[in-house]
């Protein structure tokens, strides 16, 4: 090969650099001026850090899954080409090119058990999807529907499991959904609820046994509540869900 | 019953990692014959492939051996033994790259004839294996780094083969931070290749090491015939990129202190370099 030969697939290396690098800050720019981005996610009273990411499945304890995660993305190309993009490859420095479930509003995992089976190393153990534990699903009371007044029952037809996993509290108040600890926390709830954004969001265990008091007893609080109380509650609640699903009209739009 | 190969047969060999290299590639556009890396991949979403040294890595990170682990270790395994180190000289994908790094440097014709000529002065054969200690050395570097840290080190950041198919592969869904990082990895790679020729492959690469200890026990060898015609011209040791200590071995066939007239040499990739330039094709490379 002559070197000016080389020369050329040397640039065509920086090139491709340079229009990534561009890329990337198009995609920077462009994310500042959308005003969803701005909005709070569901529950972030409880979780004001970026919370820890949410495993594959498969993957039951997270030091087990690091030391045997070679990053070589059988799971994330599977996911891929079996149409369901659930996967992707993580970037932070320290676990870099490990597989996370990252996009649950737009790509939740169907639990369709494929990428368990390709895992060379065994980072991802075969087990049945009704042994999955991927994460635990929580519902906002403060935005969800069914707690502020309203019947709706999205998350529990999404869901795989249905009745087994989905408590209702049926009151004036609406049709009050929780979701109990059998969640397997596949995010199916999480992309079909009709809020702006989804008022569901799926927690690493880690994170739920933090704050597992605080909700528990926001649920409690909640159900105990006397009806004028609530009623201040639901009132003010509904504004915040109008105004979230305005915003993401306005950006659909 | 042994089977000489051809030395056509060598000519070929970059047609075959161009096959493989496409293979791999068809997952891009949604084909999954082979999804995912050299380093561990699966074939039609059945049969899983893990590269040995990476097995020894997940083995002391996560310290269990599972039967996962071993499953998709033993293809892997059954086919180096039949075909030993030359995973690194027929699949490797850094083994072209720097080939051609190394054409760069249009010096190689005349060094050929100057090292040839001194070490014929000399009465010596050219510099061969030495050092062989350092491999070793690295290689359990990174192992003690895997225990101690619990987390397979080299097969998710630090390998050739991981990053050159993160950028190849999955470049579709790549992150920014990661494609940065695999491209600064490999282009230190090249640079380290272009001032240090074959450092890489001779001290460094651990996967290399791990399937060149395949070559003591493997099918495939270098075998020497008809050594009293050799002329002494060092054309096979200087050619051979992996500094295998040809000269001596025929030396001593030569001289009968060696009875046996095959060649198991760790460093040997069976690129069929020597084989090809040897003028009265004494070295062979045989399958039994």
């Amino acid at each position: 090969m002559k070197r000016r030969s080389f020369i050329k697939i040397l640039s065509l290396f920086f090139a491709s650099l340079l229009i990534s690098a561009v890329d990337y800050a198009v995609y920077l720019f462009g994310r500042k001026g959308r005003e969803a981005e701005n909005l709070p996610p569901p529950l972030f009273r409880f979780f004001k850090d970026k919370i820890s990411d949410i495993r594959p499945p498969g993957a039951f304890n997270e030091r087990e899954f690091i030391a045997k995660c070679i990053g070589c993305s059988v799971c994330v190309s599977t996911c891929k080409n079996l149409g369901y993009n659930a996967l992707s490859l993580k970037s932070g420095l320290s676990d870099l090119g490990t597989p996370v479930v990252d996009d649950m509003r737009n790509y939740p995992c169907t639990l369709c058990m494929e990428c368990v089976k390709v895992c060379p190393t065994g980072a991802l153990n075969r087990v049945q999807k009704e042994k999955v534990k991927m994460g635990i699903a929580l519902i906002d009371f403060e935005l969800c529907l069914g707690w502020n007044g309203d019947v709706c029952l999205s998350c529990s037809k999404a869901c795989p499991f249905g009745a087994s996993i989905f408590e209702f509290y049926n009151s004036d108040w609406g049709n009050q959904p929780f979701i109990n600890e059998n969640c397997k926390g596949c995010g199916l709830c999480v992309k079909y609820c009709p809020v702006g954004g989804s008022a569901i969001r799926v927690v690493n265990l880690d994170e739920y046994e933090k704050v597992k008091d605080k909700y528990l007893s926001e649920f409690k609080l909640l159900l105990d509540l006397e009806h004028a109380h609530r009623y201040e509650v639901v009132y003010s609640n509904i504004a915040k869900i109008m105004e979230r699903g305005r915003v993401y009209e306005r950006e659909f739009q | 019953m042994s089977v000489n190969f051809n030395e056509k047969i060598f000519k070929y060999r970059r047609v075959l990692l161009v096959l493989i290299s496409l293979l791999f590639l068809l997952q891009v556009f949604g084909v999954s014959i082979i999804t995912g890396y050299l380093v561990g991949s699966a074939f039609l979403h059945t049969l899983n492939f893990l590269d040995p040294f990476s097995f020894v890595e997940v083995l002391l990170a996560s310290r269990e051996l599972t039967s996962v682990l071993l499953i998709s270790l033993i293809p892997v395994i059954l086919i180096y033994i039949i075909f030993g180190r030359s995973f690194c000289g027929w699949l490797c994908p850094l083994d072209w790259v720097f080939e051609m790094i190394a054409s760069l440097k249009r010096v190689k014709k005349k060094r050929e004839s100057k090292v040839i000529k001194y070490a014929l002065t000399n009465g010596g054969s050219l510099r061969n294996e030495k050092y062989s200690y350092i491999p070793l050395g690295v290689v359990s570097l990174i192992l003690i780094l895997d225990y101690l840290f619990k987390v397979p080190i080299f097969s998710r950041y630090i390998s050739h083969l991981t990053n050159v198919f993160r950028l190849a592969v999955s470049n579709s869904y790549l992150s920014f931070n990661i494609f940065v990082f695999s491209f600064l990895v490999l282009f230190t790679l090249f640079l380290i290749e272009f001032f240090f020729p074959r450092l890489w492959c001779r001290y460094i690469c651990p996967v290399g090491i791990v399937y060149g200890t395949f070559n003591r026990i493997s099918l495939i060898k270098l075998k020497f015939e008809r050594v009293d015609q050799c002329t002494f011209c060092h054309l096979c040791a200087e050619r051979c990129y992996m500094k295998v200590d040809l000269m001596s071995k025929i030396e001593r066939l030569k001289a009968g202190e060696d009875e046996r007239s095959t060649l198991r040499s760790i460093s040997c990739i069976y690129c069929g370099e020597c084989v090809r330039s040897c003028p009265h094709s004494i070295i062979k490379v045989s399958l039994k």
